[in-house]
């Protein structure tokens, strides 16, 4: 195995631990997943943001937002946004190297195991859709492949208007924005939305709000980054 | 496939352990395992392809060692055999012995031939064709419980038959192998190092360098094999590790090659090696890592060390699956798996004092129930002894032999100086040793490690490494209780068996009587015979070493509580002297006639036994259980006619042990008991015509005769007559020369007999 980073060779180390419990084959190599630092701290129980207080002004704002109505009950974030995983996520998301998504898989996984373990077996992912066009350029959507990794369904039941790139709006842009987002079917279940990083936050409610719009009873969203 | 080639290498371990045990359930659990791993990702479909194919291919690869009926046609008569010596020619001073393997069946014989003194030299070499005329035969089996059984032995290196040689005249060799001249290379190194370094010190280097122990004196080994110490005298890693390292840095930092260079010297010279040091599975494991380590290494692969040796394993089993059945093999790859999965846990101390204690225990304890299962006993001091004999020997022993082999072709005079300073050095070592083994000697004698045992253990064991791998100390102190409870109950379980045993050895033409009494409460012996020794009318300690010993031992006996002697014959009281200067002997009963030898007298004197004198109509009770001596009666100036005789009841039956006492005295016996009746007759004098009276057994009414007799004896004993006067009166006759060792095992009220051969 070599490391989808940096193309090291990888050979796990036998001991006592591993001998009959195997490690599960990790796709990083030690220095390389180093690089990447998992949020441990007081966080944001709203959206994962780094803080010490139970909400953060972000989230007050959102929540003050009376045409609104939060429809989002939690963002859940597993990564810390760095300059490494910066590149990390060029490289998966924007030049295509699918494979390396999987470098995310396990620690996804851990994080909906601490974070959403009280939801029901019944609960279903959603993936943040890409437009048609997105789609067409980049072959896969990244966050997909994040729903793909949890042990839920995965509903692909969300559809996108063609607009710019999220990245090149501003906050103001983006909150204002008119919500690009249809639905192809009703969900009666919580979801659990999926999708790469949790900025503003404005994408995830965007989606939240229509979900909710058509009766969904809860939604929660897991992002690998908290930006 | 990277670091995870230990699955298959395990699969074919699961793959022996099924086949030895004869039970398909190992095979069954690494299935589970493997299909455990694939659903949970942790193993990748081609790894788990790879193993399934090694396990089945194993499981059908590995042969079982079963015992051949004895083909009467085949071994009737001597013949003619062709084929060619694939193996060293073994050569001490009493025989020479090779395989041979036959042209026509493909089968291995063992060719052995007993030296003559009017022989010449032979010619004979690896890879020989030869054409042997010889008497083909069984080799000799295990005749005991506990004794060591050359067949078997010899079956596991897929050897059936032996084939033995009249005169050097019968084996018509001719043409060698390559390989040849490395093994005469081998002999001709030993025979010079013998010839220029003092006797004392070449016997340590040709062990540790050559691989050939055979002049190491048998006490000293006994030593090491008693401390758990023998892997040191077993060439391995250590030994090749240093060679390597030492060789490196002399081309290396003598300028002699660059590095580039001296790595590929070592890489053809270590195979080299392996056969130079005698081949031994423990030489093979470790120069083929080391090998692959240096390969490796040259290729620029990376690869994990568990691998490495994982895949040396897998290969040795294919060359040979019969190395599986080799105690080295087993034991050099069990100890080496251990202390590659302790890296963690050693890397965790940084004093080297504490490093040794490490490595020390975990290559104790994993081998633990094999130790158990292969010698009985287990020394838990050992783990401490290894602190200070294993640096010794790596830091001073091994480096120094390996230098004085290197100089002794350049600088003689050098060595006679080196020599007699490691002789001093070594003395006072080897006294320290032996002081350490008369004050500390106490093992744990085992005896045997059951299966569920075994698995329980290695259960426990593993999980004890995790918890300290991890650091969790309180939870490995538990397991470490567990494991040492574990232990507990295997000692003790004995004490709470409700089945006695009474066993009649069969140490050829003579008396060995245990019983072992219900719950343990006692272990009493009935004579403890032994051999005249060849060179001296001394008795020899074979028969104790090889047979009551190992009796006792695997049934976890260290103690006898009384030793009765019937008379003052060899054959009835050799082995005594031996028993009691091991320490087994508490006390002895014997009559009021017996005359002890000066030697014996001083011996137990020495120890302090106790010799109690039981005189006609006395009752000697041990653990609830009572003797009757009913004889001798009156002196009748004759060891034979003066033999203690007892009558006791064990398991529901009435005994009576009779000595060597003639018809006489069994006369004079029914005169004073009248009423006298026995269930189980132990036949007086192995049968001899002198004894045994048809009115003595009418009298008797026995149901069962025991005879202990030699096989082949040149007194002709059983004596037709006596058979005759046995069969007549419907006595049902067990003999030891046919059955080998007869068994009664009993409960309270009743019992069954069983013999050791079939």
């Amino acid at each position: 195995m070599h490391c989808l980073w940096c193309d090291a060779d990888m050979i796990p180390e036998l001991s006592w631990k591993t001998i009959f419990w195997l490690s599960r084959p990790t796709y990083l190599c030690p220095p390389c997943a180093e690089q990447l630092t998992i949020l441990k701290g007081k966080r944001c129980g709203k959206c994962s943001r780094e803080s010490d207080e139970e909400v953060c002004p972000d989230c007050r704002w959102w929540a003050a937002d009376a045409a609104w109505d939060d429809p989002l009950v939690r963002n859940y974030a597993v990564f810390s946004y760095n300059d490494a995983m910066k590149e990390m996520i060029a490289k998966w998301k924007y030049r295509g190297d699918y494979c390396l998504g999987k470098v995310f898989e396990g620690a996804y996984q851990t994080a909906f195991k601490q974070a959403f373990s009280f939801l029901s077996r019944e609960a279903v992912a959603v993936p943040i859709p890409l437009s048609d066009e997105r789609m067409h350029e980049r072959g896969f959507n990244q966050a997909k492949m994040l729903a793909d990794f949890l042990p839920l369904k995965t509903w692909d039941i969300l559809t996108r208007n063609h607009s710019e790139k999220q990245s090149k709006k501003t906050r103001r842009q983006r909150v204002t924005a008119a919500n690009p987002f249809q639905l192809t079917r009703t969900v009666k279940h919580p979801v659990i939305l999926a999708d790469d990083i949790y900025t503003t936050g404005s994408t995830l409610r965007h989606a939240a709000f229509v979900l909710k719009e058509h009766g969904c009873p809860a939604v929660y969203a897991l992002t690998l980054i908290r930006g | 496939m990277k670091g995870y080639w230990h699955v298959p290498a395990l699969g074919i371990a699961v793959s022996f352990l099924a086949v030895i045990f004869e039970n398909i359930w190992f095979l069954a659990v690494f299935f589970l395992w493997l299909l455990y791993l694939y659903y949970d990702q942790r193993l990748g479909k081609i790894a788990i392809l790879i193993s399934l194919t090694c396990s089945i291919f194993a499981y059908t690869y590995i042969p079982e060692l079963e015992v051949p009926q004895e083909d009467e046609a085949f071994t009737s008569h001597q013949s003619t055999f062709t084929g060619q010596i694939t193996s060293p020619i073994s050569e001490s001073e009493a025989r020479i012995g090779f395989e041979l393997k036959d042209e026509e069946s493909d089968r291995k014989w063992l060719i052995v031939y007993f030296k003559d003194d009017q022989d010449g030299d032979h010619d004979l070499k690896h890879g020989a064709s030869c054409t042997i005329y010889g008497q083909p035969e069984l080799p000799e089996e295990g005749r005991n419980p506990g004794q060591f059984d050359y067949q078997k032995y010899l079956l596991g290196q897929g050897i059936t038959y032996q084939i033995t040689v009249d005169s050097l005249e019968s084996l018509d060799c001719s043409g060698s192998s390559f390989l040849n001249n490395i093994y005469q290379l081998r002999s001709r190194l030993i025979q010079f190092v013998q010839d220029e370094i003092s006797p004392e010190t070449a016997a340590w280097l040709n062990a540790l360098v050559l691989g050939d122990d055979a002049q190491i004196d048998e006490e000293t080994t006994e030593l090491f094999q008693r401390w758990n110490l023998s892997h040191i005298l077993a060439i391995s890693g250590l030994h090749v590790g240093l060679l390597v390292g030492l060789f490196y840095f002399l081309l290396v930092k003598m300028n002699i090659l660059t590095k580039e260079k001296a790595q590929w010297v070592m890489i053809f010279f270590l195979p080299f090696y392996a056969l130079i040091a005698g081949g031994e599975p423990s030489v093979l494991r470790a120069s083929a890592m080391v090998l692959l380590f240096m390969l490796a290494n040259k290729m620029n692969w990376k690869f994990s060390v568990t691998d490495v040796l994982s895949i040396v394993f897998i290969m040795l089993t294919l060359l040979d699956p019969y190395m599986l059945y080799h105690i080295g093999f087993q034991l050099s790859f069990s100890v080496t798996l251990g202390l590659l999965l302790s890296k963690n846990w050693l890397s965790q101390t940084s004093i080297s004092f504490f490093s040794i204690l490490k490595i020390s225990f975990v290559s104790q304890m994993i081998i633990l129930p094999l130790q158990v299962e292969y010698f009985y006993t287990f020394q838990p001091l050992s783990i401490l002894l290894n602190l200070i004999i294993v640096p010794y020997f790596t830091m001073f022993v091994i480096p120094l032999m390996f230098f004085m082999l290197l100089l002794a072709p350049m600088a003689g005079f050098l060595i006679s100086y080196i020599d007699r300073l490691f002789v001093h050095i070594h003395e006072v070592f080897m006294v320290f040793i032996q002081f350490i083994d008369q004050t500390l000697y106490y093992p744990l004698v085992i005896g045997s490690f059951p299966l569920a045992a075994a698995i329980v253990y290695y259960v426990l064991f593993l999980i004890l490494m995790e918890k300290l791998e991890r650091k969790q100390q309180k939870q490995a102190f538990k397991l470490g209780c567990y494991l040492t409870a574990l232990l507990i109950i295997i000692v003790i379980k004995p004490y709470f068996s409700p089945t006695g045993h009474v066993t009649m050895l069969d140490i050829g033409q003579g008396d060995a009587i245990v019983i072992e009494l219900p719950y343990r409460k006692g272990v009493i012996f009935i004579d403890a015979g032994a051999k005249v020794a060849f060179d001296s009318d001394e008795p020899s300690d074979n028969i104790f070493k090889q047979v009551i010993q190992p009796y006792l031992y695997s049934r976890g006996i260290s103690k006898v509580d009384t030793t009765f002697i019937s008379h003052a014959d060899t054959d009835h009281m050799g082995s005594l002297q031996y028993m009691a200067e091991s320490g087994m002997v508490d006390n002895v009963v014997v009559s009021q006639y017996y005359a002890f030898s000066e030697n014996v007298t001083e011996v137990l004197a020495d120890i302090g036994t106790e010799v109690i004198r039981a005189s006609q109509e006395e009752a000697v009770t041990i653990g609830g259980q009572t003797f009757y001596v009913l004889g001798p009666i009156r002196d009748k100036q004759s060891a034979n006619e003066n033999s203690l005789v007892l009558y006791t009841a064990i398991g529901g039956k009435s005994w009576l042990f009779t000595g060597d006492i003639d018809s006489d005295t069994e006369r004079e016996l029914l005169n004073r008991y009248p009423e006298l009746h026995a269930d189980v007759l132990k036949v007086a004098h192995h049968g001899s015509k002198t004894s045994t009276d048809p009115v003595f057994l009418q009298k008797l009414q026995p149901i069962y005769g025991l005879i202990s007799v030699g096989e082949n004896n040149t007194y002709g004993h059983p004596h037709a007559s006596v058979m005759n006067a046995l069969k007549e009166a419907n006595i049902s006759i067990i003999r030891t020369d046919q059955n080998g060792a007869i068994q009664y095992h009993f409960s309270e009220s009743e019992g069954t007999f069983s013999t050791f051969l079939p």
